[in-house]
């Protein structure tokens, strides 16, 4: 959902309508050997890729640990990539192609506050 | 180079000093000989995810080793994903290190790394490595023919 508020898929200023929801790829969350993959959520205007990942919390974060050994590994830049967690707000977020709308309405302001507090805004 | 296991404490390790030359493909392993090898059975959970510098192989390769608990498959998915989208997919090689590990070690390294119980624990698993040193030389020999193949 970040993603796709980042992306201009979903709008900034509201919760969007279910028809919206329903337009957004990926939305059913990923189980199985997709767990931890990296998928590719569309480009930017401004170029930038915005990629999601799908993981279990526990323990510890983990597979966010390791994405940023990979990183580090690799010696990238925080300008050129940026993990951001969106867990701690999405995790109260039910899995599923069909969200209550009470859900969305809880959710939704909080995780496009989260994509507008990354430096630079959103910029679909 | 990435060995990973667990808890990057015991298979992690012995894989990679048998990469390394610091314990022999052939010929019998005394038990102190894995007991003393640097970093065995050392790990804390706090280390799960972050890769540890083992030394340079032959090849000129980095060898590390990691752990991802009992996530071993979304960790190792998650990194080669990430190799592959900077399209550095040939500078990384993930090697599950726990396939030729029997339950000897498993268990004395849960008891040591898990529970604490070092006492028991850690020759419990340096025995049990020794048991699986056999299958640990093969996944070494066909990781360094895959190493050899990359580099032509």
């Amino acid at each position: 959902m970040a993603a796709a508020i980042h992306l201009g898929i979903l709008p900034v200023d509201r919760a969007p309508a279910q028809v919206e929801w329903e337009r957004v790829f990926y939305r059913t969350g990923f189980a199985g050997p997709d767990q931890g993959g990296v998928f590719l959520m569309g480009r930017t205007r401004a170029g930038d890729e915005i990629y999601i990942l799908a993981y279990p919390a526990k323990p510890d974060n983990l597979v966010a640990k390791t994405a940023f050994s990979a990183l580090e590994l690799m010696a990238v830049s925080p300008e050129e990539c940026r993990l951001i967690d969106c867990g701690t707000v999405g995790r109260s977020f039910p899995q599923g192609n069909k969200p209550s709308a009470s859900a969305i309405q809880a959710v939704y302001p909080l995780l496009a506050q989260l994509v507008m507090n990354i430096e630079g805004g959103v910029k679909p | 180079m990435i060995y990973h296991c667990y808890g990057r404490a015991h298979s992690s390790v012995v894989a990679a000093h048998l990469h390394l030359g610091n314990l022999p493909l052939k010929g019998p392993v005394h038990l102190q000989t894995i007991l003393n090898l640097p970093k065995f059975d050392r790990s804390k959970k706090d280390d799960y995810g972050i890769p540890s510098w083992m030394g340079k192989d032959e090849m000129g390769n980095d060898i590390y080793i990691m752990g991802f608990g009992t996530f071993s498959q979304i960790c190792a998915r998650t990194m080669e994903d990430l190799f592959r989208i900077f399209g550095r997919s040939d500078e990384v090689l993930l090697v599950n290190a726990l396939k030729p590990i029997g339950i000897s070690a498993r268990i004395g390294g849960g008891l040591s790394r898990g529970l604490g119980l070092v006492g028991i624990g850690r020759p419990l698993v340096a025995w049990g490595m020794r048991r699986s040193m056999d299958g640990m030389r093969r996944l070494i020999i066909e990781v360094k023919e895959v190493l050899e193949k990359r580099h032509g």
